[in-house]
């Protein structure tokens, strides 16, 4: 009898240690979560900041998101999207986002926006080091979705900062005109029936972002931005024949660079790993002819959207600056070569 | 699956935790062992295999040797053939492309044979502890100091225990192999205390060692474009790293085994209160160098040609004499062995050469240490000298560490030398520091948990162990105090976005 009062006592006192454990959990989180969104600073939110960008976009105004790692955000310009088409988009992408992250991202994104479109670039896919590292992103986003301050908590660095670094970012995608050309392209997209697979972790994910579309009415479109350093066709037969078996549209862009006029001697800003502006402006045209052919609204000259307007504009103007920087750099270049 | 990692502390080791429980006593063991072989394959895949065949050969050799009797021939024969073989294995899988580099080294200044390609060897996680536990088995058997085991499942689990497989400790076969089949039931004070002893590791690792990660790969990957005084900063912030990460992880190995009411050995006991190089060994590392004395020192010193030699010497050339070279033939395997065993690197073989030269000092300097004190009038135990003597020692430490860390002996060598020219002590506040990737309030948490783990070493130093009076505390003030250290590392650790957390760096032994 004894025995059991004691060992209720000792259950009584763990259950209430984790009780407080989670309670503190839970306020901290809070805290930490209300700092976050109004915190622009870029050098302590770091990956984070995509998503309060995100988040702090108006309810329902996006009609295209984009989703992926560093990829995603170097070859789909939203401004240029609603520039020259009236589209609404976002890039919601993180530098190594995973797919777990990718997951998170969309159903952050659907608390606020109904999008029509949603292209995925396919480099995260590939992100996960098996099956062991896919769960433990898993694991690790659910845990930072349940309590945020595991996500957040580097927030107290802000205590007392003066001179932050805002964000500066154009609905996702980050301007860069750096120019360093390939070295070498001659094994890019070479032909073999190899198929690298995607882990079945990854594909369940995929199938779960699948479905999410699917709810809200919005078409799934896989991509592969140009990158001769990311993308062989052992990956492209591996993700053609997963593309096929889900029933989602693909598009490999290291198929298209060449019709797209990709110049891997100027529009690439790291040897071929990531385009530049010059080369984001290309895939961007391409994305808008095939968004266009989706009949997606535009939104142009609506008073709703005159924001859009404004910053569309002021953004190409910088654009156009870069691109014509990026030509005279690859031109120089080009020049002390053939010297 | 890291220990320092989410998924091994709030999925796997509550999930053995409780898999363990339900278990019944006798079969307690077996559930122990299957989780460590799931913990080895999940870190290392089919290369479990190692550890296995491992195992069932150390086993049969255990039963082969009980036949024979002590000091036998077949039986030391049998443990000649069971160290050879485990050493010819780990040698083969760590050092092979090391062998054939120097090959093809020596081949391309004439002899032809510079183009031997490397081999690609998957490496299975911690081989280089579980081998040396391996051989100590062997060798306290065949001594007669510990009798063949006959339970497969208790050579096995000595092997491969799970929260040992990454990082040691290197236990003796006595130490550890009776208690991890005893299927102790789970008492919560060694819950609680394993569980505090988790979180307490994770407070040095994810404050002090992950933080100082970006700060310590910067400086030795680009050491050519800092000068003297910022290069020897890499020394003090390395060993620093070093001991935190090293010392945490072995803290959640010890909580992780202390929770199942089993008793792992130290490894550090205070290793920054040393007064000489050699105390230092004795504090640092602890259980490789308890393996080293006991399966290398001691067989070498007390081997018949070391006993011959100290005959000859002492009535030659005098016991001094006799004392410094018995112990520099001792110390040489030793320090050589310590040195490669941490991998194929120069580097590495230098470090274990660095620490034989200065051992080899202090045998050799005693007499004009002991004279110097005794002209002076000056007490070793004086607090200045004391303090002088730590201080000495650090210098020791942080210079040995900037060579083991350092990307490769050329490097570690050029960085030395930069530490003598080019050297500004206003570095230390001209702003070079906040270049290396930390901010003012990465420092702010380095120095204050740099600071609390000093007191609670000094604490223990001095026999006060602190969450021993803690426990005895009412249960707010106990409890608050394990939610302040939780939230110090929740909220002030270098984890998630913009820091690069330092992988389990002694796992890459």
């Amino acid at each position: 009898m004894e025995k059991k009062h004691r060992n209720d006592s000792v259950g009584l006192r763990i259950t209430a240690f984790f009780l407080i454990l989670v309670l503190l959990l839970m306020i901290t989180s809070q805290a930490f979560f209300r700092l976050a969104l109004y915190s622009s600073d870029n050098k302590i939110m770091k990956r984070n900041s995509v998503e309060m960008l995100l988040m702090a976009q108006k309810k329902d105004s996006i009609d295209v998101l984009v989703l992926g790692d560093s990829e995603s955000y170097t070859t789909v310009s939203p401004m240029q999207l609603y520039s020259e088409g009236g589209i609404t988009s976002f890039v919601a992408g993180q530098p190594g986002q995973n797919m777990a992250e990718t997951l998170h991202m969309l159903n952050v994104a659907l608390q606020t926006q109904k999008p029509k479109v949603v292209l995925l670039e396919t480099d995260a896919l590939y992100r996960d080091g098996g099956s062991g590292s896919g769960f433990k992103d898993i694991f690790n986003v659910r845990l930072s979705e349940v309590f945020p301050v595991f996500q957040y908590h580097n927030l107290w660095k802000q205590i007392g900062r003066k001179n932050s670094a805002v964000i500066k970012s154009w609905n996702g995608y980050h301007i860069n005109y750096n120019v360093d050309g390939c070295i070498t392209t001659k094994n890019y997209m070479r032909q073999t029936d190899k198929v690298k697979q995607v882990s079945w972790v990854t594909q369940k994910a995929l199938g779960e972002i699948q479905q999410k579309c699917k709810d809200i009415g919005a078409k799934l479109i896989l991509y592969s931005a140009p990158s001769p350093k990311n993308y062989n066709m052992e990956k492209h037969n591996g993700l053609q024949e997963l593309a096929d078996v889900k029933n989602i549209t693909y598009i490999d862009l290291n198929l298209k660079a060449d019709k797209l006029g990709i110049d891997w001697s100027t529009d690439t800003r790291d040897q071929g790993d990531h385009l530049n502006d010059a080369g984001a402006y290309k895939t961007t045209e391409y994305f808008l002819s095939v968004l266009q052919d989706m009949g997606l609204t535009d939104h142009r000259g609506d008073s709703a959207y005159a924001k859009w307007d404004t910053r569309s504009a002021k953004f190409m103007s910088i654009i156009e600056g870069n691109i014509a920087q990026i030509q005279s750099d690859g031109q120089g270049q080009a020049n002390a070569s053939s010297k | 699956m890291a220990y320092n990692q989410l998924p091994y502390l709030a999925i796997f080791l509550p999930a053995v935790l409780i898999a363990y429980k339900l278990t019944p006593a006798a079969y307690r063991k077996y559930t122990l062992l299957a989780s460590s072989w799931i913990y080895f394959y999940l870190c290392s895949q089919y290369l479990l295999l190692y550890l296995v065949g491992t195992t069932v050969f150390v086993y049969l050799l255990g039963l082969a040797m009980e036949k024979f009797p002590l000091k036998s021939a077949p039986r030391k024969a049998l443990c000649g053939i069971g160290i050879a073989g485990l050493f010819g294995t780990l040698l083969y899988v760590k050092y092979t492309n090391f062998f054939i580099k120097i090959i093809n080294t020596i081949g391309s200044a004439g002899t032809g044979w510079h183009n031997i390609p490397g081999l690609h060897i998957l490496v299975p996680i911690g081989i280089s502890f579980y081998t040396l536990e391996a051989v100590s088995y062997l060798l306290e058997v065949d001594w007669g100091r510990a009798g063949s085991d006959h339970d497969f499942c208790r050579v096995a689990l000595f092997l491969g225990f799970f929260p040992q497989t990454m990082e040691g400790p290197i236990a003796r076969y006595q130490d550890t192999a009776m208690q991890l089949t005893q299927g102790e039931d789970l008492h919560l004070n060694n819950i609680r205390d394993g569980a505090i002893r988790i979180v307490w590791g994770l407070f040095k690792k994810m404050l002090i060692a992950d933080r100082l990660n970006t700060a310590v790969g910067t400086l030795f990957t680009n050491y050519t474009q800092y000068h003297g005084s910022m290069i020897a900063i890499s020394g003090v912030f390395y060993a620093l790293q070093l001991y935190m990460e090293f010392s945490g992880v072995m803290d959640i190995v010890i909580g992780s085994a202390q929770m199942f009411g089993i008793k792992l050995p130290e490894n550090f006991r205070q290793p920054f209160f040393s007064q000489t190089a050699a105390e230092f060994w004795r504090r640092w590392h602890i259980t490789l160098g308890v393996w080293c004395k006991t399966y290398i020192f001691y067989p070498v010193t007390t081997s018949d040609a070391a006993k011959k030699w100290n005959k000859f010497a002492r009535k030659k050339y005098g016991k001094y004499i006799a004392k410094v070279t018995i112990s520099a033939m001792a110390l040489a395997p030793v320090w050589m062995f310590n040195g490669l065993w941490h991998g194929p690197q120069w580097n590495y073989i230098f470090y274990g050469i660095y620490y034989l030269v200065l051992l080899e000092l202090e045998e050799v300097l005693e007499p004009v240490k002991k004279g110097f004190y005794k002209k002076t009038g000056l007490s070793k135990d004086s607090w200045f000298w004391h303090l002088f003597r730590i201080l000495r020692t650090w210098l020791i430490i942080f210079t040995g560490e900037m060579f083991f860390r350092a990307n490769g002996l050329r490097a570690g060598l050029a960085m030395f030398r930069s530490i003598f020219y080019q050297f500004h002590i206003s570095s230390m506040w001209d702003g070079s520091l906040l270049k290396l990737g930390l901010d003012a309030w990465d420092f702010a948490v380095i120095i204050l948990g740099t600071a609390t783990v000093f007191v609670y070493d000094l604490l223990k130093e001095k026999d006060i162990h602190v969450w021993e009076l803690v426990s005895q505390k009412k249960t707010p003030v106990r409890w608050a105090l394990v939610y302040c250290l939780v939230f110090a590392v929740v909220i002030f650790g270098a984890y998630g976005a913009g820091y690069q957390k330092v992988d389990l760096i002694y796992a890459g032994f």
